[in-house]
């Protein structure tokens, strides 16, 4: 198997000054020192997509820069499930001999880089060039979708459904200084924000940020290493007039990743799900079994998910707080997670936290990827 | 292909497998599920539907139409999930072709 070495994560904000390349650059060196390898020890390196920069060869342009000539290197796009499908890949190439230090990064300006009509634009393409982008919808509308289904499959209203656990997330980021938002909010502030796309309203929706993530996955597993036990993935559809609203992929990715670990959701002590809307966050926890149907929203108003809770989701804050610079935002829960198994998470630390699960999702629930960690106290 | 709302034609056109009987909307040439051929049917135009959301940037709805497929379309910004609809074509002044419009089925 693989271990994370070393991880490094930026703040997230609108942090001007930086390009794409200079956050992932930034994110490299954090990780590279953490890990306490060298660029020449990188022999693989894996870099996700940024869509301020629009690369056809984003690894060999980090590489240039950073000084790196490594054995294997190449980008990927899977949406925000970039980060965790290029820790999976790192760690095959790991397995299979490939290279025995793998560098995965991603940074990007998301925030300053562009204009927001750029951005909303960009992402829009998830939609069928065809049959979707035409009618104008945006990525927050199409989540606006899911959630309308939800919520009138469950008899839920967006206050009991969904804004508890914005709260949840924001809870959590104030105990981050890296975090976008800190300042904590109720459910009423969830309500009264502006409406996105009824029935999302502005804080059921991550903020676009600056920012970047990185990590090295290597052979050796010694001291601080957090071992990759399983990982799985699941593609089912791609676009959401043909998704499954009952199983977009997340079980299937998660049953998979849990079956290569040998172990099982309620061995997991600390967890980092995707959450780029709250309508995302509770789709994944229902799907993957981590908040009974229809009660992710209840569960994380009686405390579910808080540091104390049965299930710790996202102790940063996740992309709804910490911030969402795009597939550094989807790694950012993987360097939480990561930290929360070597017990270096201060302020934060869920106690005793030894085995851990990390999920995204990319486009409208389209690609799934899950990730099994286990921190260096041993076994779960 | 026959030509549907996206090549300028005001209607929904529906592929059924000639070997399994899968039906999609999104045009390609075989069956996802069997790669048998396909042959079109056009939609009637009634639905129901799934999922739908207002904002300022206008009112868009997921529905299932009678035929067996899910379609995204602009709608009337009261509609909700569950309400039978009947299917239109409507352009504003920047798109290039009249996309689907749900109204409510006045019942
Ligand atoms: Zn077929």
């Amino acid at each position: 198997m693989a271990w994370i070495r070393g991880t490094g994560l930026t703040a997230f904000g609108r942090l001007p000054g930086r390009d794409a390349l200079g956050w992932q650059a930034s994110a490299a060196t954090l990780a590279m020192t953490d890990a306490g390898v060298r660029p020449q020890d990188i022999d693989g390196l894996v870099v996700g997509y940024a869509t301020t920069m629009n690369h056809l060869m984003p690894a060999n342009l980090l590489a240039e820069h950073l000084g790196i000539t490594p054995a294997v290197a190449f980008g990927v796009a899977v949406g925000g499930a970039t980060g965790l499908a290029m820790v999976a890949q790192a760690t095959a190439l790991v397995d299979a001999g490939a290279a025995s230090t793998v560098l995965v990064v991603a940074g990007e300006d998301r925030a300053s880089g562009q204009s927001t009509q750029a951005s909303t634009a960009t992402l829009a393409q998830v939609g069928h060039h065809r049959y979707e982008v035409p009618v104008g919808a945006t990525v927050p509308q199409y989540y606006a979708l899911l959630a309308s289904a939800y919520l009138h499959e469950f008899g839920l209203t967006p206050s009991d459904g969904l804004a508890p656990l914005a709260v949840a997330m924001r809870t959590h980021a104030a105990r981050h200084d890296g975090a976008q938002f800190r300042r904590p909010v109720t459910v009423d502030d969830v309500g009264a924000s502006r409406v996105v796309a009824d029935p999302l309203h502005l804080l059921d929706c991550c903020p676009v940020s600056d920012g970047g993530a990185a990590v090295v996955v290597g052979a050796a597993g010694s001291g601080r290493d957090v071992e990759i036990v399983g990982t799985g993935q699941a593609h089912l559809h791609q676009h959401v007039s043909e998704a499954d609203l009952h199983g977009f992929g997340a079980r299937v990715s998660a049953g998979r990743a849990l079956a290569a670990a040998d172990t099982a959701l309620d061995e997991l002590d600390v967890v980092g799900i995707y959450d780029s809307f709250t309508i995302t966050l509770a789709l994944l926890l229902e799907e993957l079994g981590l908040a009974p149907p229809g009660r992710a929203g209840a569960a994380a108003a009686e405390g579910w998910f808080d540091l104390g809770g049965p299930v710790p989701v996202n102790p940063h804050g996740g992309l709804l707080s910490y911030g969402h610079c795009g597939v550094g935002g989807g790694m950012a829960h993987l360097v939480e997670v990561v930290t929360q198994l070597r017990g270096e998470a201060h302020g934060r630390q869920v106690r005793g936290a030894r085995q851990g699960l990390v999920h995204a999702d990319g486009g409208v629930m389209s690609a799934h990827v899950t990730a099994v960690l286990r921190g260096p106290g041993g076994t779960a | 292909m026959t030509d549907d709302w996206t090549d300028g034609e005001p209607r929904i056109v529906v592929s059924v497998c000639d070997d399994c009987g899968h039906c999609w909307y999104l045009r390609r040439e075989r069956c996802p599920r069997c790669a048998g051929s396909a042959s079109p049917t056009i939609a009637s135009g009634a639905g129901t539907v799934v999922a739908a959301t207002a904002g300022d940037r206008g009112a868009i709805a997921l529905v299932d139409l009678a035929e067996g497929v899910r379609v995204l379309g602009r709608c009337d910004p009261s509609l909700r999930p569950g309400a039978a609809i009947r299917l239109t074509f409507r352009g504003g002044a920047d798109d290039p072709v009249a996309v689907p419009y749900f109204e409510a089925e006045s019942q």
